[in-house]
């Protein structure tokens, strides 16, 4: 054991952490209650659905209301709860919501989530509730190399909005480059982190930020922004990023 | 509340705790939060640096961990399992609350830093040696934080800090490794 893990523990144990709660009756008390049984969950036509996910996403992005936004997402009969460690850890610290199933994130954006027909289904699907942005996860391997230390070999972000023309404060040293993906304009950003903007469906200016310090290709299709963040190089990125379709 | 015992008394592992309470026992898994609930408060501290905080998710988690047992894999630890339920739950906390809980963190583990009495002669020393080390964790890539979070400062071993966050016990080792690095270079420089 070296000077500095000794250091680490050190500082563990001299940590002030709180008292421990005696959590166990409050726990038995919960698990004991009968479940309350679930509503039958209210139909809303799509176009209704998606003008409330539009204005909750715009007050979602107001902070002072970000708490009660998220408590909004309950009116739209849409349940997100983790029963489980249906997350096995991967992508768990980048930021990019809750992990959700494939049908859990269809139902909370007004668009059809695209796979790429070239890789196995995602590890991990995350959902932004407040911004219904859906990032799918694959871990690295031989083909996707890891992405720093994240254990992530590639992430592909999907969200409504225009990103024409959103590139921003990408780092002095970036190479940016316009970028095609089948019929689609877009870019190409290699050469660290960077900030991006863009117009979401309710026409506000949005600012996000790359989650991994990998190579990013970012390209709209059919007003739904597509990202893909991996260590690939443009022509891999460019074949995994035109075979996406809807599953 | 009922205490499960083996024939000479001691206290059933986790693993007979679980089959009691799939068998539906509260008071086995009673005694399962009883077991675990310091390490669940610690884990989902590390993550929102607030202890009323800490203490409902991990209620939560544990709440949630009893609905989910059926598909737990009872040939696996169950430390691991829980830590990840309470990392998520912590997790989407900290999303709901965005920067606040971040800043939070920090106070809180501020305050814990302060809180802490070394010898009277090593006093100053000490105190700055372990801001400048919080800081160092603090700067660290988020996959090397987490393993030396869980590792060091909550106490997991390399294989639960592994199936905690889901990565094989090699990459724990190696972001460990790259992570005391940093760390000792971010020291030396501050020395």
């Amino acid at each position: 054991m070296n000077t500095t893990e000794r250091r680490l523990i050190d500082l563990g144990e001299r940590l002030d952490w709180p008292e421990t709660a005696d959590l166990t009756k409050a726990v038995q008390d919960r698990v004991s209650a009968p479940r309350p049984t679930h509503r039958p969950q209210r139909r809303l036509s799509w176009a209704v659905a998606a003008a409330m996910i539009v204005a909750i996403s715009f007050l979602a992005s107001l902070a002072p209301v970000r708490q009660a936004a998220a408590g909004l997402l309950g009116i739209l009969g849409i349940r997100i709860e983790q029963t489980g460690p249906i997350v096995d850890g991967l992508g768990f610290d980048l930021d990019l919501g809750a992990a959700v199933t494939l049908e859990e994130a269809q139902a909370m954006v007004d668009f059809p989530l695209r796979r790429p027909d070239n890789l196995p289904p995602p590890d991990v699907i995350y959902l932004d509730p407040g911004k219904a942005i859906v990032s799918m996860v694959w871990s690295a391997n031989d083909d996707l190399p890891d992405v720093g230390d994240t254990g992530v070999g590639l992430i592909l972000t999907q969200f409504r909005g225009d990103s024409g023309g959103f590139v921003k404060q990408a780092p002095p040293d970036a190479t940016v480059i316009e970028a095609t993906v089948g019929d689609d304009p877009g870019f190409w950003i290699e050469g660290g982190p960077h900030a991006l903007t863009y117009v979401d469906a309710a026409g506000e200016v949005q600012s996000d930020t790359t989650r991994l310090a990998g190579n990013v290709l970012i390209w709209p299709h059919l007003g739904v922004s597509h990202r893909l963040e991996s260590m690939l190089d443009l022509g891999a990125s460019a074949v995994i990023a035109e075979s996406l379709s809807v599953p | 509340m009922k205490r499960f015992a083996n024939p000479e008394g001691r206290p059933l592992d986790d693993r007979a705790l679980i089959r009691a309470a799939k068998a539906g026992s509260t008071d086995a898994y009673g005694q399962l939060v009883q077991q675990h609930q310091a390490l669940a408060q610690r884990v989902a501290y590390l993550v929102v640096g607030d202890a009323s905080e800490a203490e409902d998710l991990a209620q939560e988690a544990f709440v949630k961990a009893f609905r989910a047992l059926d598909r737990f894999d009872e040939s696996k630890p169950f430390t691991p399992w829980l830590c990840t339920i309470v990392r998520n739950e912590a997790r989407n906390r900290r999303r709901r609350f965005g920067r606040q809980a971040g800043l939070q963190s920090r106070l809180a583990f501020d305050r814990a830093l302060a809180a802490i009495v070394p010898t009277p002669e090593a006093a100053a020393i000490e105190a700055e040696q372990r801001e400048q080390l919080w800081t160092a964790i603090s700067h660290l890539p988020p996959g090397q934080r987490a393993v030396i979070q869980l590792r060091y400062l909550a106490g997991l071993s390399e294989a639960e800090t592994a199936a905690t966050l889901g990565i094989p016990p090699g990459t724990v080792k190696s972001r460990a490794a790259r992570a005391l690095d940093s760390l000792g270079t971010a020291l030396e420089a501050a020395t």
